[in-house]
Protein backbone atom coordinates (compact mmCIF):
# COMPACT_ATOMS: atom_id res chain seq x y z
CA UNK A 1 0.00 0.00 0.00
CA UNK A 2 2.36 3.04 -1.18
CA UNK A 3 -0.17 4.83 -2.34
CA UNK A 4 -0.72 7.66 -0.31
CA UNK A 5 -4.49 7.65 -0.95
CA UNK A 6 -5.20 4.66 -0.34
CA UNK A 7 -3.04 4.63 2.74
CA UNK A 8 -4.94 8.14 3.89
CA UNK A 9 -8.24 6.25 3.47
CA UNK A 10 -7.30 2.87 5.18
CA UNK A 11 -6.31 5.51 8.02
CA UNK A 12 -9.54 7.38 7.72
CA UNK A 13 -11.78 4.16 7.76
CA UNK A 14 -9.65 2.47 10.99
CA UNK A 15 -9.50 5.27 12.78
CA UNK A 16 -12.06 7.78 12.36
CA UNK A 17 -14.27 6.34 14.45
CA UNK A 18 -12.09 5.84 17.54
CA UNK A 19 -11.12 10.37 16.89
CA UNK A 20 -14.29 11.14 16.81
CA UNK A 21 -15.42 9.23 19.52
CA UNK A 22 -12.85 10.83 21.68
CA UNK A 23 -13.44 14.22 20.08
CA UNK A 24 -17.58 13.54 21.32
CA UNK A 25 -16.36 13.61 25.27
CA UNK A 26 -15.20 16.98 25.07
CA UNK A 27 -17.31 18.62 22.60
CA UNK A 28 -20.63 18.87 20.98
CA UNK A 29 -21.48 16.94 17.82
CA UNK A 30 -20.75 19.68 15.14
CA UNK A 31 -17.79 20.70 16.92
CA UNK A 32 -16.76 17.15 17.61
CA UNK A 33 -16.94 16.73 13.38
CA UNK A 34 -15.26 19.63 12.91
CA UNK A 35 -12.33 18.68 15.33
CA UNK A 36 -12.38 15.32 13.60
CA UNK A 37 -12.23 16.53 10.19
CA UNK A 38 -9.30 18.82 11.25
CA UNK A 39 -7.18 16.07 12.83
CA UNK A 40 -7.31 14.03 9.85
CA UNK A 41 -6.63 16.88 7.45
CA UNK A 42 -3.32 17.40 9.49
CA UNK A 43 -2.59 13.24 9.11
CA UNK A 44 -2.40 13.91 5.61
CA UNK A 45 -0.15 16.77 5.34
CA UNK A 46 1.62 14.71 7.59
CA UNK A 47 1.49 11.26 6.02
CA UNK A 48 4.86 10.02 5.72
CA UNK A 49 5.44 10.69 9.49
CA UNK A 50 2.70 9.37 11.59
CA UNK A 51 4.16 6.93 14.27
CA UNK A 52 2.75 2.99 14.25
CA UNK A 53 0.56 2.67 16.16
CA UNK A 54 -0.85 6.00 14.43
CA UNK A 55 -4.12 6.19 16.70
CA UNK A 56 -2.36 7.71 19.87
CA UNK A 57 -0.91 10.44 17.49
CA UNK A 58 -4.18 10.95 16.17
CA UNK A 59 -6.09 11.28 19.78
CA UNK A 60 -2.73 13.45 20.59
CA UNK A 61 -3.71 16.04 17.68
CA UNK A 62 -7.65 16.08 18.22
CA UNK A 63 -6.85 16.66 22.54
CA UNK A 64 -4.79 19.74 21.27
CA UNK A 65 -7.49 21.19 18.70
CA UNK A 66 -10.25 20.57 21.29
CA UNK A 67 -7.71 22.67 23.48
CA UNK A 68 -7.53 25.22 21.25
CA UNK A 69 -10.80 26.09 20.49
CA UNK A 70 -12.30 29.56 21.71
CA UNK A 71 -15.40 29.56 20.38
CA UNK A 72 -18.01 28.76 22.70
CA UNK A 73 -19.80 26.70 20.65
CA UNK A 74 -16.63 24.41 20.49
CA UNK A 75 -15.03 25.06 24.41
CA UNK A 76 -14.24 21.76 25.72
CA UNK A 77 -16.77 20.43 27.90
CA UNK A 78 -16.19 18.56 31.35
CA UNK A 79 -15.92 14.78 30.25
CA UNK A 80 -18.12 13.26 32.69
CA UNK A 81 -21.00 15.79 32.09
CA UNK A 82 -20.31 14.38 28.16
CA UNK A 83 -20.69 10.90 29.20
CA UNK A 84 -23.97 11.82 31.00
CA UNK A 85 -25.35 13.69 28.39
CA UNK A 86 -24.27 11.09 25.65
CA UNK A 87 -26.16 8.33 28.36
CA UNK A 88 -29.34 6.76 26.68
CA UNK A 89 -32.16 4.33 28.25
CA UNK A 90 -30.15 1.61 27.06
CA UNK A 91 -27.00 2.34 28.90
CA UNK A 92 -29.27 1.56 31.72
CA UNK A 93 -31.02 -1.73 30.77
CA UNK A 94 -27.43 -2.68 30.37
CA UNK A 95 -26.14 -2.00 33.18
CA UNK A 96 -25.89 -4.71 36.14
CA UNK A 97 -26.42 -3.75 39.44
CA UNK A 98 -25.78 -6.88 40.73
CA UNK A 99 -22.83 -6.97 39.32
CA UNK A 100 -20.98 -3.39 39.98
CA UNK A 101 -23.21 -3.45 43.39
CA UNK A 102 -23.42 0.43 42.60
CA UNK A 103 -26.06 2.45 39.76
CA UNK A 104 -24.69 4.19 36.56
CA UNK A 105 -25.62 7.49 38.50
CA UNK A 106 -23.73 7.00 41.69
CA UNK A 107 -20.45 6.20 39.58
CA UNK A 108 -20.75 8.76 37.37
CA UNK A 109 -21.24 11.18 40.39
CA UNK A 110 -18.46 8.85 41.89
CA UNK A 111 -16.04 9.93 38.74
CA UNK A 112 -17.52 13.73 38.20
CA UNK A 113 -15.53 13.91 42.22
CA UNK A 114 -12.42 13.53 40.43
CA UNK A 115 -9.82 15.46 38.52
CA UNK A 116 -10.82 16.31 34.97
CA UNK A 117 -7.03 14.70 33.82
CA UNK A 118 -7.70 11.01 36.41
CA UNK A 119 -11.15 10.01 34.53
CA UNK A 120 -9.30 11.11 31.05
CA UNK A 121 -6.65 8.81 31.96
CA UNK A 122 -9.18 5.95 32.40
CA UNK A 123 -10.81 6.52 29.09
CA UNK A 124 -7.31 6.00 27.37
CA UNK A 125 -6.33 2.80 29.01
CA UNK A 126 -9.97 0.62 29.59
CA UNK A 127 -12.29 2.50 26.68
CA UNK A 128 -9.31 2.93 23.98
CA UNK A 129 -7.35 0.27 25.51
CA UNK A 130 -3.87 2.06 25.17
CA UNK A 131 -0.57 0.93 27.11
CA UNK A 132 0.54 4.23 29.73
CA UNK A 133 3.86 4.91 27.18
CA UNK A 134 0.94 5.73 24.14
CA UNK A 135 -1.79 7.01 26.84
CA UNK A 136 0.75 9.45 28.29
CA UNK A 137 1.65 10.78 24.85
CA UNK A 138 -1.92 11.65 24.16
CA UNK A 139 -2.02 13.17 27.16
CA UNK A 140 1.45 15.27 26.58
CA UNK A 141 2.31 14.18 29.85
CA UNK A 142 5.21 11.85 31.25
CA UNK A 143 4.18 8.25 31.75
CA UNK A 144 5.09 8.49 35.39
CA UNK A 145 2.47 11.28 35.99
CA UNK A 146 -0.01 9.01 33.51
CA UNK A 147 0.45 6.34 35.62
CA UNK A 148 -0.03 8.14 38.65
CA UNK A 149 -3.45 9.65 37.44
CA UNK A 150 -4.51 6.55 36.20
CA UNK A 151 -3.79 4.83 39.97
CA UNK A 152 -5.69 7.54 41.78
CA UNK A 153 -8.83 7.62 39.03
CA UNK A 154 -8.77 3.74 39.57
CA UNK A 155 -8.94 4.09 43.89
CA UNK A 156 -10.86 6.77 44.44
CA UNK A 157 -13.71 4.87 41.97
CA UNK A 158 -12.76 1.19 44.11
CA UNK A 159 -13.45 3.69 47.31
CA UNK A 160 -16.60 5.12 45.85
CA UNK A 161 -17.83 1.04 45.35
CA UNK A 162 -16.73 -0.10 48.65
CA UNK A 163 -18.90 2.80 49.85
CA UNK A 164 -22.11 1.83 48.29
CA UNK A 165 -24.52 0.80 48.73
CA UNK A 166 -24.43 2.23 52.79
CA UNK A 167 -22.21 4.78 52.94
CA UNK A 168 -22.54 8.23 51.68
CA UNK A 169 -23.74 8.77 48.53
CA UNK A 170 -21.96 10.94 46.40
CA UNK A 171 -23.96 13.91 45.05
CA UNK A 172 -24.34 13.89 41.40
CA UNK A 173 -23.30 17.07 39.94
CA UNK A 174 -25.53 16.70 36.77
CA UNK A 175 -29.02 16.27 36.93
CA UNK A 176 -29.92 13.57 34.12
CA UNK A 177 -32.64 14.97 32.02
CA UNK A 178 -35.69 12.56 31.73
CA UNK A 179 -34.47 11.48 28.14
CA UNK A 180 -30.95 10.48 29.43
CA UNK A 181 -32.38 8.69 32.39
CA UNK A 182 -35.31 6.72 30.65
CA UNK A 183 -37.77 4.98 32.25
CA UNK A 184 -35.44 3.72 35.19
CA UNK A 185 -35.84 6.92 37.52
CA UNK A 186 -39.30 6.36 38.16
CA UNK A 187 -38.71 2.55 39.75
CA UNK A 188 -36.19 4.02 41.81
CA UNK A 189 -37.34 6.55 43.73
CA UNK A 190 -34.50 7.35 46.45
CA UNK A 191 -32.16 8.52 43.68
CA UNK B 1 -13.52 -4.18 39.12
CA UNK B 2 -13.20 -0.37 38.63
CA UNK B 3 -11.48 -1.11 34.97
CA UNK B 4 -14.43 -3.37 34.58
CA UNK B 5 -17.24 -1.04 35.43
CA UNK B 6 -15.94 2.02 34.10
CA UNK B 7 -15.72 0.00 30.58
CA UNK B 8 -19.52 -0.34 30.87
CA UNK B 9 -19.98 3.36 31.09
CA UNK B 10 -19.05 4.05 28.03
CA UNK B 11 -22.39 5.25 26.08
CA UNK B 12 -23.74 2.60 23.65
CA UNK B 13 -24.89 5.83 22.06
CA UNK B 14 -21.08 6.48 20.86
CA UNK B 15 -20.71 3.94 18.36
CA UNK B 16 -24.02 4.71 16.25
CA UNK B 17 -22.95 8.28 16.43
CA UNK B 18 -19.32 7.39 15.38
CA UNK B 19 -20.19 5.43 12.71
CA UNK B 20 -23.16 7.64 11.60
CA UNK B 21 -20.74 10.27 11.41
CA UNK B 22 -18.09 8.04 9.55
CA UNK B 23 -20.53 7.50 6.86
CA UNK B 24 -21.70 11.05 6.21
CA UNK B 25 -18.33 13.00 6.67
CA UNK B 26 -16.33 10.13 4.84
CA UNK B 27 -16.17 11.72 1.67
CA UNK B 28 -15.95 15.26 2.15
CA UNK B 29 -13.17 13.92 4.33
CA UNK B 30 -11.20 12.53 2.15
CA UNK B 31 -12.05 14.98 -0.86
CA UNK B 32 -10.84 17.94 1.45
CA UNK B 33 -7.28 16.26 2.24
CA UNK B 34 -6.93 15.14 -1.38
CA UNK B 35 -7.11 18.42 -2.20
CA UNK B 36 -4.34 19.49 -0.07
CA UNK B 37 -1.00 19.58 -0.67
CA UNK B 38 1.02 17.10 1.51
CA UNK B 39 4.77 17.98 3.11
CA UNK B 40 6.76 16.30 0.58
CA UNK B 41 8.98 13.55 2.36
CA UNK B 42 10.75 10.76 0.91
CA UNK B 43 7.98 7.67 2.17
CA UNK B 44 9.33 5.47 4.79
CA UNK B 45 9.07 1.80 3.51
CA UNK B 46 8.36 -0.62 5.89
CA UNK B 47 10.22 -3.81 5.15
CA UNK B 48 8.22 -6.77 5.53
CA UNK B 49 9.30 -10.38 6.59
CA UNK B 50 10.39 -12.62 4.02
CA UNK B 51 7.39 -14.94 4.92
CA UNK B 52 5.06 -12.94 5.01
CA UNK B 53 5.83 -12.11 1.05
CA UNK B 54 6.05 -15.80 0.50
CA UNK B 55 2.53 -16.01 1.52
CA UNK B 56 1.15 -12.53 -0.53
CA UNK B 57 2.74 -13.96 -3.57
CA UNK B 58 1.17 -17.66 -2.86
CA UNK B 59 -2.33 -15.84 -2.90
CA UNK B 60 -1.31 -13.47 -5.47
CA UNK B 61 -0.50 -16.41 -7.93
CA UNK B 62 -4.31 -18.04 -7.27
CA UNK B 63 -5.67 -15.16 -7.82
CA UNK B 64 -3.92 -14.03 -10.92
CA UNK B 65 -5.12 -17.70 -12.28
CA UNK B 66 -8.45 -16.50 -11.37
CA UNK B 67 -8.40 -13.02 -13.18
CA UNK B 68 -7.34 -14.84 -16.57
CA UNK B 69 -10.70 -17.13 -16.32
CA UNK B 70 -13.00 -13.93 -15.31
CA UNK B 71 -11.31 -11.65 -18.00
CA UNK B 72 -11.74 -14.52 -20.80
CA UNK B 73 -15.62 -14.89 -19.87
CA UNK B 74 -16.86 -11.64 -20.66
CA UNK B 75 -15.38 -8.18 -21.72
CA UNK B 76 -14.07 -6.99 -18.58
CA UNK B 77 -12.79 -3.48 -17.71
CA UNK B 78 -9.19 -3.63 -17.90
CA UNK B 79 -9.17 -3.21 -13.90
CA UNK B 80 -8.64 -5.94 -11.95
CA UNK B 81 -11.87 -7.34 -10.36
CA UNK B 82 -12.80 -8.09 -7.01
CA UNK B 83 -12.66 -11.20 -5.75
CA UNK B 84 -16.66 -11.14 -5.01
CA UNK B 85 -16.76 -10.78 -8.99
CA UNK B 86 -14.83 -13.85 -9.58
CA UNK B 87 -17.04 -16.55 -10.78
CA UNK B 88 -17.80 -19.66 -8.50
CA UNK B 89 -16.72 -21.99 -10.71
CA UNK B 90 -12.96 -20.21 -10.40
CA UNK B 91 -12.82 -22.63 -7.25
CA UNK B 92 -10.55 -24.99 -6.98
CA UNK B 93 -10.30 -27.28 -4.29
CA UNK B 94 -7.18 -26.53 -1.71
CA UNK B 95 -4.72 -28.94 -1.86
CA UNK B 96 -4.90 -32.94 -2.44
CA UNK B 97 -2.84 -33.58 0.50
CA UNK B 98 -1.94 -31.22 2.95
CA UNK B 99 1.61 -31.48 4.18
CA UNK B 100 1.82 -29.19 6.83
CA UNK B 101 -0.13 -26.74 8.57
CA UNK B 102 1.69 -23.62 7.12
CA UNK B 103 0.56 -24.05 2.96
CA UNK B 104 -2.47 -25.90 4.04
CA UNK B 105 -3.56 -22.04 5.85
CA UNK B 106 -1.79 -20.43 2.83
CA UNK B 107 -4.30 -22.78 0.35
CA UNK B 108 -7.19 -21.59 2.59
CA UNK B 109 -6.47 -18.15 2.34
CA UNK B 110 -6.50 -18.42 -1.38
CA UNK B 111 -9.69 -19.80 -0.93
CA UNK B 112 -11.33 -17.53 1.06
CA UNK B 113 -10.71 -14.33 -0.79
CA UNK B 114 -12.20 -15.90 -3.77
CA UNK B 115 -15.60 -16.33 -1.90
CA UNK B 116 -17.78 -13.45 -2.79
CA UNK B 117 -19.25 -10.96 -0.01
CA UNK B 118 -22.28 -10.96 1.28
CA UNK B 119 -24.76 -9.41 4.19
CA UNK B 120 -28.06 -9.78 5.49
CA UNK B 121 -30.47 -8.78 8.54
CA UNK B 122 -29.73 -11.82 10.60
CA UNK B 123 -26.27 -13.85 10.67
CA UNK B 124 -27.53 -17.79 11.36
CA UNK B 125 -25.89 -20.13 12.63
CA UNK B 126 -26.73 -24.05 13.78
CA UNK B 127 -24.30 -25.02 16.23
CA UNK B 128 -24.29 -28.78 17.94
CA UNK B 129 -22.53 -29.18 21.25
CA UNK B 130 -20.74 -32.08 22.86
CA UNK B 131 -19.58 -30.84 25.79
CA UNK B 132 -18.51 -32.62 29.17
CA UNK B 133 -20.58 -32.49 32.29
CA UNK B 134 -18.79 -30.79 35.19
CA UNK B 135 -21.01 -29.91 37.72
CA UNK B 136 -25.22 -31.38 37.84
CA UNK B 137 -27.11 -28.56 36.50
CA UNK B 138 -29.86 -28.65 40.27
CA UNK B 139 -27.31 -28.86 42.53
CA UNK B 140 -24.90 -26.69 41.12
CA UNK B 141 -28.12 -23.69 41.11
CA UNK B 142 -28.96 -24.52 44.98
CA UNK B 143 -25.48 -24.27 45.85
CA UNK B 144 -24.78 -21.03 44.00
CA UNK B 145 -27.96 -19.33 45.05
CA UNK B 146 -27.58 -20.67 48.43
CA UNK B 147 -23.89 -18.75 48.44
CA UNK B 148 -25.69 -15.59 47.32
CA UNK B 149 -28.57 -15.50 50.19
CA UNK B 150 -25.64 -16.35 52.43
CA UNK B 151 -23.10 -13.44 50.83
CA UNK B 152 -26.20 -10.91 51.12
CA UNK B 153 -27.53 -12.13 55.10
CA UNK B 154 -23.86 -11.17 55.38
CA UNK B 155 -23.49 -8.15 54.01
CA UNK B 156 -26.35 -6.54 55.83
CA UNK B 157 -25.10 -7.68 59.08
CA UNK B 158 -21.46 -6.67 58.59
CA UNK B 159 -21.99 -3.21 56.73
CA UNK B 160 -20.40 -1.44 59.41
CA UNK B 161 -17.42 -3.82 59.88
CA UNK B 162 -15.73 -2.94 56.10
CA UNK B 163 -12.98 -5.37 57.30
CA UNK B 164 -14.75 -8.38 58.68
CA UNK B 165 -16.72 -7.72 55.14
CA UNK B 166 -13.75 -8.08 53.07
CA UNK B 167 -12.82 -11.09 54.60
CA UNK B 168 -16.32 -12.38 54.48
CA UNK B 169 -16.44 -11.26 50.40
CA UNK B 170 -13.28 -13.37 49.85
CA UNK B 171 -14.32 -16.32 51.88
CA UNK B 172 -17.28 -16.59 50.10
CA UNK B 173 -15.60 -15.59 46.51
CA UNK B 174 -13.37 -18.92 46.97
CA UNK B 175 -16.50 -20.73 47.94
CA UNK B 176 -18.13 -20.20 44.45
CA UNK B 177 -14.71 -20.75 42.97
CA UNK B 178 -14.45 -24.34 44.58
CA UNK B 179 -17.81 -25.10 43.48
CA UNK B 180 -17.44 -23.95 40.32
CA UNK B 181 -13.88 -26.30 39.70
CA UNK B 182 -15.43 -29.23 41.10
CA UNK B 183 -15.86 -32.19 38.93
CA UNK B 184 -17.99 -35.38 39.21
CA UNK B 185 -16.80 -38.93 40.58
CA UNK B 186 -18.21 -40.13 36.24
CA UNK B 187 -17.44 -38.79 32.82
CA UNK B 188 -20.39 -37.70 30.94
CA UNK B 189 -21.49 -35.64 28.36
CA UNK B 190 -24.37 -34.41 26.78
CA UNK B 191 -24.75 -33.40 23.11
CA UNK B 192 -27.29 -30.49 21.76
CA UNK B 193 -28.04 -27.94 19.33
CA UNK B 194 -28.87 -24.43 19.11
CA UNK B 195 -29.80 -21.91 16.77
CA UNK B 196 -29.11 -18.70 16.30
CA UNK B 197 -30.35 -15.37 14.63
CA UNK B 198 -28.00 -12.47 15.75
CA UNK B 199 -29.89 -9.59 14.30
CA UNK B 200 -27.51 -7.26 12.42
CA UNK B 201 -29.32 -4.17 13.25
CA UNK B 202 -28.34 -2.67 16.67
CA UNK B 203 -31.42 -2.95 19.46
CA UNK B 204 -33.41 -5.44 16.95
CA UNK B 205 -34.28 -8.78 18.86
CA UNK B 206 -31.91 -11.74 18.25
CA UNK B 207 -33.11 -15.16 18.43
CA UNK B 208 -31.75 -18.32 20.44
CA UNK B 209 -33.36 -21.84 20.17
CA UNK B 210 -32.25 -24.70 21.90
CA UNK B 211 -33.45 -28.09 20.42
CA UNK B 212 -35.34 -30.13 23.14
CA UNK B 213 -33.21 -33.42 22.02
CA UNK B 214 -30.66 -33.03 24.01
CA UNK B 215 -28.86 -36.75 24.71
CA UNK B 216 -26.40 -37.68 27.62
CA UNK B 217 -23.26 -40.14 27.04
CA UNK B 218 -20.85 -41.48 29.13
CA UNK B 219 -17.55 -41.72 28.96
CA UNK B 220 -17.57 -46.09 29.73
CA UNK B 221 -20.04 -48.45 31.61
CA UNK B 222 -18.24 -47.68 34.41
CA UNK B 223 -19.04 -44.11 34.58
CA UNK B 224 -22.80 -44.98 33.82
CA UNK B 225 -23.00 -47.17 36.59
CA UNK B 226 -20.93 -44.55 39.00
CA UNK B 227 -23.90 -41.90 37.34
CA UNK B 228 -26.27 -44.82 38.85
CA UNK B 229 -25.19 -45.05 41.59
CA UNK B 230 -25.05 -41.27 42.96
CA UNK B 231 -28.70 -41.47 42.15
CA UNK B 232 -29.02 -40.84 38.32
CA UNK B 233 -29.20 -36.82 38.71
CA UNK B 234 -30.86 -35.12 35.72
CA UNK B 235 -27.26 -34.16 33.51
CA UNK B 236 -28.95 -31.72 31.48
CA UNK B 237 -30.28 -28.19 31.89
CA UNK B 238 -34.04 -27.26 31.90
CA UNK B 239 -34.06 -24.13 29.90
CA UNK B 240 -36.83 -22.27 27.90
CA UNK B 241 -36.34 -23.57 23.94
CA UNK B 242 -36.54 -20.19 22.52
CA UNK B 243 -35.87 -17.00 23.85
CA UNK B 244 -35.63 -13.71 21.95
CA UNK B 245 -33.48 -10.98 22.94
CA UNK B 246 -32.84 -7.35 22.43
CA UNK B 247 -29.86 -6.96 24.71
CA UNK B 248 -26.00 -6.64 22.86
CA UNK B 249 -25.06 -10.13 22.92
CA UNK B 250 -20.86 -10.29 23.38
CA UNK B 251 -19.33 -12.08 20.47
CA UNK B 252 -16.25 -12.87 21.25
CA UNK B 253 -15.62 -13.01 25.13
CA UNK B 254 -11.82 -12.42 24.70
CA UNK B 255 -12.76 -9.35 22.63
CA UNK B 256 -15.11 -6.89 24.51
CA UNK B 257 -14.59 -4.23 21.12
CA UNK B 258 -15.62 -6.70 18.46
CA UNK B 259 -19.70 -6.26 17.87
CA UNK B 260 -21.51 -8.11 14.77
CA UNK B 261 -21.80 -4.88 13.29
CA UNK B 262 -18.46 -4.14 13.39
CA UNK B 263 -16.12 -7.04 12.44
CA UNK B 264 -16.93 -6.90 8.51
CA UNK B 265 -14.80 -3.64 8.94
CA UNK B 266 -11.56 -5.74 10.32
CA UNK B 267 -8.97 -5.18 7.93
CA UNK B 268 -8.32 -7.38 4.57
CA UNK B 269 -4.52 -7.32 4.49
CA UNK B 270 -2.44 -9.84 6.40
CA UNK B 271 -0.21 -6.87 8.34
CA UNK B 272 -3.07 -4.66 9.29
CA UNK B 273 -4.99 -7.28 10.35
CA UNK B 274 -1.65 -8.96 12.39
CA UNK B 275 -1.81 -6.19 14.01
CA UNK B 276 -5.10 -5.38 14.79
CA UNK B 277 -5.33 -8.64 16.89
CA UNK B 278 -1.49 -7.64 18.46
CA UNK B 279 -3.74 -4.62 19.75
CA UNK B 280 -6.51 -6.93 20.48
CA UNK B 281 -4.82 -9.39 22.50
CA UNK B 282 -2.96 -6.83 24.57
CA UNK B 283 -6.44 -5.19 25.10
CA UNK B 284 -8.29 -8.86 26.11
CA UNK B 285 -9.29 -9.15 29.70
CA UNK B 286 -8.07 -12.56 29.00
CA UNK B 287 -4.27 -11.71 27.52
CA UNK B 288 -2.98 -12.26 31.31
CA UNK B 289 -4.17 -16.12 31.17
CA UNK B 290 -4.06 -16.94 27.56
CA UNK B 291 -0.74 -17.48 25.55
CA UNK B 292 -0.98 -15.92 22.07
CA UNK B 293 -1.43 -19.19 20.19
CA UNK B 294 -4.70 -19.98 22.45
CA UNK B 295 -6.03 -16.08 22.36
CA UNK B 296 -5.31 -16.68 18.39
CA UNK B 297 -6.68 -20.01 18.16
CA UNK B 298 -10.10 -18.85 20.21
CA UNK B 299 -10.63 -15.59 18.08
CA UNK B 300 -10.08 -17.26 14.98
CA UNK B 301 -12.99 -19.25 15.79
CA UNK B 302 -15.10 -16.74 17.27
CA UNK B 303 -14.52 -14.97 13.64
CA UNK B 304 -14.61 -17.49 11.36
CA UNK B 305 -18.25 -18.38 12.95
CA UNK B 306 -18.91 -14.74 12.66
CA UNK B 307 -19.67 -12.65 9.36
CA UNK B 308 -16.81 -11.38 8.57
CA UNK B 309 -15.72 -10.62 4.88
CA UNK B 310 -13.97 -12.66 2.64
CA UNK B 311 -11.09 -10.45 2.53
CA UNK B 312 -10.81 -10.52 6.57
CA UNK B 313 -11.19 -14.40 6.35
CA UNK B 314 -8.51 -15.00 4.40
CA UNK B 315 -6.16 -12.66 6.03
CA UNK B 316 -6.89 -14.35 9.12
CA UNK B 317 -5.76 -17.57 7.32
CA UNK B 318 -2.06 -16.01 6.44
CA UNK B 319 -2.28 -14.68 10.18
CA UNK B 320 -2.52 -18.04 11.50
CA UNK B 321 -0.46 -19.38 9.11
CA UNK B 322 2.29 -17.15 10.20
CA UNK B 323 1.38 -18.29 13.68
CA UNK B 324 4.11 -21.13 15.55
CA UNK B 325 3.11 -24.05 17.34
CA UNK B 326 -0.11 -25.23 14.69
CA UNK B 327 0.11 -28.36 13.32
CA UNK B 328 -2.14 -30.44 10.98
CA UNK B 329 -3.27 -33.50 12.03
CA UNK B 330 -4.78 -34.77 8.57
CA UNK B 331 -8.32 -35.19 7.71
CA UNK B 332 -10.95 -36.47 9.79
CA UNK B 333 -14.32 -36.79 10.12
CA UNK B 334 -16.58 -33.87 11.99
CA UNK B 335 -18.97 -34.97 14.65
CA UNK B 336 -21.86 -34.85 11.95
CA UNK B 337 -19.95 -36.78 9.33
CA UNK B 338 -17.97 -34.30 7.15
CA UNK B 339 -14.61 -34.45 6.08
CA UNK B 340 -11.77 -31.85 6.68
CA UNK B 341 -8.61 -31.38 7.84
CA UNK B 342 -8.06 -31.14 11.09
CA UNK B 343 -5.42 -28.44 12.82
CA UNK B 344 -3.94 -27.95 16.13
CA UNK B 345 -2.02 -26.09 18.81
CA UNK B 346 -1.85 -26.70 22.51
CA UNK B 347 -2.46 -24.69 25.06
CA UNK B 348 -1.08 -25.14 28.83
CA UNK B 349 -1.69 -28.57 31.00
CA UNK B 350 -2.07 -30.44 28.16
CA UNK B 351 -5.16 -29.07 26.78
CA UNK B 352 -5.30 -28.77 23.13
CA UNK B 353 -7.59 -26.80 21.20
CA UNK B 354 -8.54 -28.17 17.22
CA UNK B 355 -10.04 -26.91 14.00
CA UNK B 356 -11.48 -29.03 11.39
CA UNK B 357 -11.68 -27.08 7.94
CA UNK B 358 -13.11 -28.00 4.80
CA UNK B 359 -10.78 -28.46 2.27
CA UNK B 360 -12.66 -27.31 -0.82
CA UNK B 361 -14.49 -23.92 0.59
CA UNK B 362 -12.15 -23.57 3.48
CA UNK B 363 -15.15 -23.42 6.47
CA UNK B 364 -14.71 -24.28 9.52
CA UNK B 365 -16.66 -27.26 10.37
CA UNK B 366 -16.25 -27.84 13.73
CA UNK B 367 -13.91 -26.64 16.64
CA UNK B 368 -12.95 -28.45 19.89
CA UNK B 369 -10.94 -28.84 23.42
CA UNK B 370 -9.31 -31.82 24.21
CA UNK B 371 -7.65 -32.96 27.50
CA UNK B 372 -5.21 -35.46 27.21
CA UNK B 373 -7.05 -37.41 24.30
CA UNK B 374 -10.39 -36.62 26.20
CA UNK B 375 -12.83 -34.02 24.60
CA UNK B 376 -14.00 -31.37 26.92
CA UNK B 377 -15.93 -29.51 24.11
CA UNK B 378 -16.38 -30.37 20.66
CA UNK B 379 -18.63 -27.55 18.33
CA UNK B 380 -19.71 -29.22 14.97
CA UNK B 381 -20.84 -25.81 12.84
CA UNK B 382 -23.70 -27.47 10.81
CA UNK B 383 -24.85 -24.43 9.25
CA UNK B 384 -24.22 -20.76 8.83
CA UNK B 385 -25.17 -17.85 6.60
CA UNK B 386 -27.87 -14.83 6.32
CA UNK B 387 -31.46 -14.61 7.00
CA UNK B 388 -33.77 -12.22 6.17
CA UNK B 389 -36.51 -13.47 9.46
CA UNK B 390 -35.91 -15.00 12.66
CA UNK B 391 -36.70 -18.58 11.82
CA UNK B 392 -35.57 -18.71 8.60
CA UNK B 393 -33.24 -21.20 7.64
CA UNK B 394 -30.67 -19.93 4.76
CA UNK B 395 -30.92 -21.68 1.38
Amino acid sequence: MDDPQERFTDLYDRHYRSVLGYALLRAERDAAEDVSSETFLVAWRRLDDLPEPPLPWLLGVARNLLAKQRDSRHRRQALVDRITALTTSRDHVGWDVADHVIDRESALAALSALPEQDVEAMVFATWYGLPPEQAAAVMGCSVRTYNVRLHRARKRLATALRLEPGGTRPQARTTPTAHTAGGRFQENPET
Amino acid sequence: MTDRLFAQLKPMELEEMTEEAHRRRRSADLAAAFRTPRSARPSRRRIRAPFLLVAGTAAAGVAAAAVIVATGSSTAPPTAPTPSTLPRTARTAIVAKPVDARSFLLAAAATAVREPATSGRYWYLRERTFAKVHVVPGDYMTQIKALLAEEQRKEKELKDKPGELAAQRKEINEKITQLKQSELPYLAFTTDTQDTWRAMKPGAASRFVRDPDVSVTFGSPQDEADWKAAGSPTLTEKRPTTRDDSSERILSIDNPTLTIQNISRLPTGEDALKRRLDTLFKQSPSSARLSRGVYLWQTGVDLMTAPITPGTRSALFKVLAGQDGITAQGRVTDAVGRTGVALSTAGDDGVEFRMIINEDTAELLQYEVVEKGQPLLRVALERMGWADHLGDVPA
